[in-house]
Order: structure tokens, then sequence, then C-alpha cells
């Protein structure tokens, strides 16, 4: 992990003796993969809110991630931090509403970054033709004790957008997998269809599609509408 | 992504109010004051730190 102490100048850049040091929070890289990706983290001091400081040392880090080499940042934020939310659009990553059952369940709202907004994009224009999309991004695939949780959870989501919309849209599951992640990527597999099982009571189809900009894997599923 | 304003200082990232360097043990006690508070934390993974002490071994790794 490269973890930076957020501190408060005194001035402009070009002074930088004239730092006070006034601590502000943290803001780190975790979960490294060389030229590959990492996930995105950041904290300040409440009384630092408010002041545009968490964008500003977010946009320096995700600058530094580029240097050194990676393609793609991670920040998983719950879908009610709106202040997190708003932070991360606005520094320009491309951001996908999640509906997250509960805290630690193992799948939060995903946020990609610009390395990938063609990708974006077009899933936005798939989502514009009447599909809704579910992104998830458990913390580990291949943990064990997540399958059952993730199945459980992308059933529910089913059942409700259903529910709220039996007009027959389409609901398209992408699951984020690392291309080195082979049992990873299995897991995947057997979670979104399980998961679509369980709440449709049949099969889906199913299709990868390699990212290379990312060198991101997405599962996608399409349940029949 | 805004990447411009960022510039590079003694391995510290300069910003034009902020400078970040990399996590070191002096900071512990300042970063409890954000770990340890149950409002900042509500959205990690994990509750307030209960003392400085936990956010010290932390810093340490």
């Amino acid at each position: 992990m490269i973890a930076r102490s957020v501190r408060r100048s005194r001035e402009v850049l070009d002074t930088t003796s004239s730092f006070d040091r006034t601590f502000v929070g943290l803001c780190d890289l975790s979960e490294l993969r060389p030229e590959k990706s990492a996930d995105l983290g950041f904290m300040l001091m409440r009384r630092h809110w408010g002041q545009g400081l968490a964008q500003e040392a977010v946009t320096a880090v995700l600058a530094f991630a580029q240097q050194l080499g990676l393609r793609s940042a991670h920040a998983r934020v719950h879908e009610d931090n709106e202040r997190s939310v708003r932070l991360l659009e606005r520094t320009g990553l491309c951001g996908y509403a999640v509906r997250s059952a509960s805290r630690g369940s193992g799948l939060e709202c995903f946020v990609t970054v610009a390395a990938s907004r063609e990708c974006c994009e077009r899933l936005n224009g798939a989502a514009a033709q009447r599909e809704t999309l579910i992104w998830l991004a458990p913390v580990k695939w291949a943990d064990r004790s997540l399958p059952r949780d993730c199945e459980s959870l992308l059933s529910t989501l089913f059942r409700a957008l259903r529910s709220s919309d039996p007009s027959g849209r389409r609901h398209r599951v992408l699951a984020t997998v690392d291309a080195a992640d082979i049992r990873g990527l299995g897991t995947a597999q057997t979670v979104v269809r399980r998961g679509a099982a369980l709440a449709l009571g049949t099969d889906v189809s199913m299709l990868l599609m390699s990212i290379t900009s990312s060198r991101i894997l997405h599962l996608a599923a399409m349940p029949p509408a | 992504m805004r990447t411009a304003a960022t510039r590079t200082f003694m391995n510290a990232l300069l910003t034009s109010r902020l400078v970040l360097n990399d996590l070191a043990l002096d900071d512990a006690f300042d970063l409890f004051a954000a770990r340890g508070d149950a409002e900042a934390m509500a959205y990690w993974d994990w509750p307030a730190d209960p003392n400085p002490g936990v956010t010290r071994m932390l810093v340490t790794g």
C-alpha cells in the first residue's frame, strides 16, 4: 500500500518551505497490481470537509498512479455516501449507482477511472436503451466466503428490479474481474449464473468482454427480458 | 482527470493547497483524529479506532 498523509500548505506551490503541516487526512493506493490497477482510498478530518481538499488530494494521487504506470484505479463507495460519490464524479471518474444490501456484504458500488471511460460511455449508451446495469465489485471474487452472499444479493436485486419494472426492461450484470484472476473469474461466472437463477428460475445469457485499456475483464450477463 | 496542478518535490505530491507525503509514524496521532471519529469512519469497512495505539499499529504496518 502507498499511503500519503495529506497536509495543508500555507502558500502556493513555489514556496514549499512555507508548509505549515496542518494534518488534513489520508489518501492511499492499496491492492496494487503493478502496471494494472490499485484501490483508491481517502479520508479527511471532519473539520476539513467541504473545502474541496479531498478532491484535490484524490486528483493528485490519481495522477501519481498514472505516473506509476497503473492503468486503472478503483474506489468503492457506499451508495448513501453522497459526498464521496460526488467527489469521485467531479474528479473525472465514471460512476454507477449500485444497490448495496448492507455494509460489509462484499458487494459495493464500483467506480472506475477515466482509463476505461470509453467502455463506460458505451455501457451508459446501453443503459439508455432501456437496460439496467448492475455492477458487482466484490472485494475479492476468489474469497470462498463471498459467493453465497453475492448470489443472494444479486437475486434480491433482480427480484426488486423486475417487480419495480414489469415492462420487460433488460438487466445487465457486469462483474469486474482482474484478467489474471482465473479463479476469481470462475467464481464470478458461478455467482452471476446462480444469482440470476435464484431470482428468475432460468439460466442467463453470458458473455465475456475483454477491456484491453484497463486490462480488466468484464463479465456480462443478461437475463432474458 | 485534472493532473496539471500536481507537482512533486522531494518525493511529496504538491497541489495548490496540499502536500502529500509518505505516511509516517509521526502522522499516527493526527491520523487518529480522523480514524477515531465514528462519523468520519461511517462509510469505511471497519469501525473507528478505539485509541491512538491502534492507529499507530496501522501506520507501522
